[in-house]
């Protein structure tokens, strides 16, 4: 899915805003030496929710980094808060969701408030910027509904969770239909698989 | 919006804004960035002492499976400082930290409470973080793998009970 970018690209951080909440500011102090060193430039730092929802409606972000870690669960309420917000363009700007341990009851809260990624700690400026150039590239749909607002989590089309009926139009069954024209011959799809030797 | 489902492609303009002119290769934004934390070192070895201090004095305070309040705190000081071990080239210390936090958590999922087995993690966070040569791989890993064996303990299902009455 993500795929190592290739070590002599070049990307320009240089005139990106970012947003950066965390409650610890020690791994705040983190991220923003990652960011530093990959050209960023316009950082927006905060530790308190309150403050991060008042820069959300003061500036235009390109990429906000949010942390989820420990019981106080600021950081996806933040993520939920901003998605349902309607203040554009920044409900639908990138969020990478950064955690150092999520507890078995926020998993499902993580999952579904509607972040582009959740990067597990420690991080590693290669990861974060792995996340960071992807994120960038797949200018992935966004989807509105009464239960979740984000980034569409669908964006591998591995087709619908194991166990569970399709909720939109276009899933297909995973029982195969009746076959409308002759089936083809078991012989005929072996030898048209075949492994043929290439002249060289 | 009751019912409805709208799909849309907002506009990437993080994605036109890094295709722009200028900028640098993803090699030297790396070498940059790592540069960057590494000057936080010393700063960080302070503040993971300080941490250590606040775990035992909060761990000792902590009345039993029902404080919630205490068991919280504890988790989010333990949980909140993964990461920073890993920026001082100490990994074997977040591994440390992210097993306590798995295991506070377990306790406070499960409404239990050893405090032995917090005082063993804490014993081995000073260890992990005074000593250098509990650092080194062969050391640590011994380490480790006690403290995984202290929370393996937790979560081993208890043995079955025969309820068949004669």
């Amino acid at each position: 899915m993500v795929r190592s970018p290739d070590l002599k690209a070049k990307f320009n951080f240089e005139h990106a805003s970012v947003m950066l909440l965390d409650e610890n500011p020690l791994s705040l102090n983190i991220l923003l030496q990652v960011l530093a060193g990959f050209g960023a430039k316009h950082f927006t730092r905060c530790t308190d929710i309150a403050k991060a929802e008042d820069e959300i409606a003061k500036t235009h972000f390109d990429l906000i980094i949010v942390d989820a870690t420990g019981p106080s669960t600021t950081g996806t309420k933040f993520v939920s808060w901003l998605r349902r917000s309607g203040i554009e363009p920044n409900c639908y700007a990138p969020v990478l969701l950064t955690s150092g341990h999520t507890a078995q009851n926020s998993v499902l809260e993580a999952r579904d408030c509607g972040a582009h990624f959740i990067i597990a700690k420690p991080l590693t400026p290669l990861i974060v910027l792995e996340r960071i150039i992807w994120i960038a590239k797949e200018g992935r749909k966004f989807l509105e509904s009464d239960a979740y607002v984000g980034p569409d989590r669908r964006f591998k089309n591995v087709g619908v969770p194991t166990g569970m009926e399709g909720r939109r139009r276009d899933d297909l069954s995973i029982e195969a239909e009746e076959s409308e024209t002759p089936i083809m011959e078991q012989d005929v799809i072996e030898t048209s698989v075949q492994a043929q030797k290439v002249a060289q | 919006m009751t019912g409805v489902v709208r799909f849309h492609v907002p506009e990437n303009r993080l994605g036109k804004l890094i295709r722009s002119a200028g900028g640098k290769a993803v090699e030297q934004a790396v070498k940059d960035a790592s540069v960057g934390i590494e000057s936080l070192r010393g700063d960080f070895l302070s503040e993971l002492s300080e941490i250590l201090e606040k775990a035992e004095v909060l761990s000792v305070a902590v009345k039993g499976a029902d404080d919630q309040v205490g068991t919280d705190a504890l988790y989010g000081l333990i949980s909140n400082a993964i990461g920073v071990p890993s920026a001082c080239g100490m990994t074997s210390l977040d591994e440390m930290l992210i097993s306590l936090s798995d295991m506070i958590d377990h306790f406070k999922t499960h409404a239990i409470w050893d405090k032995q087995a917090i005082t063993l993690h804490l014993s081995a966070f000073r260890l992990l973080l005074n000593s250098e040569s509990a650092r080194d791989s062969e050391g640590a890993k011994a380490i480790l793998v006690g403290l995984h064996k202290v929370s393996a303990r937790f979560r081993r299902k208890p043995p079955a009970v025969n309820t068949a009455s004669a």
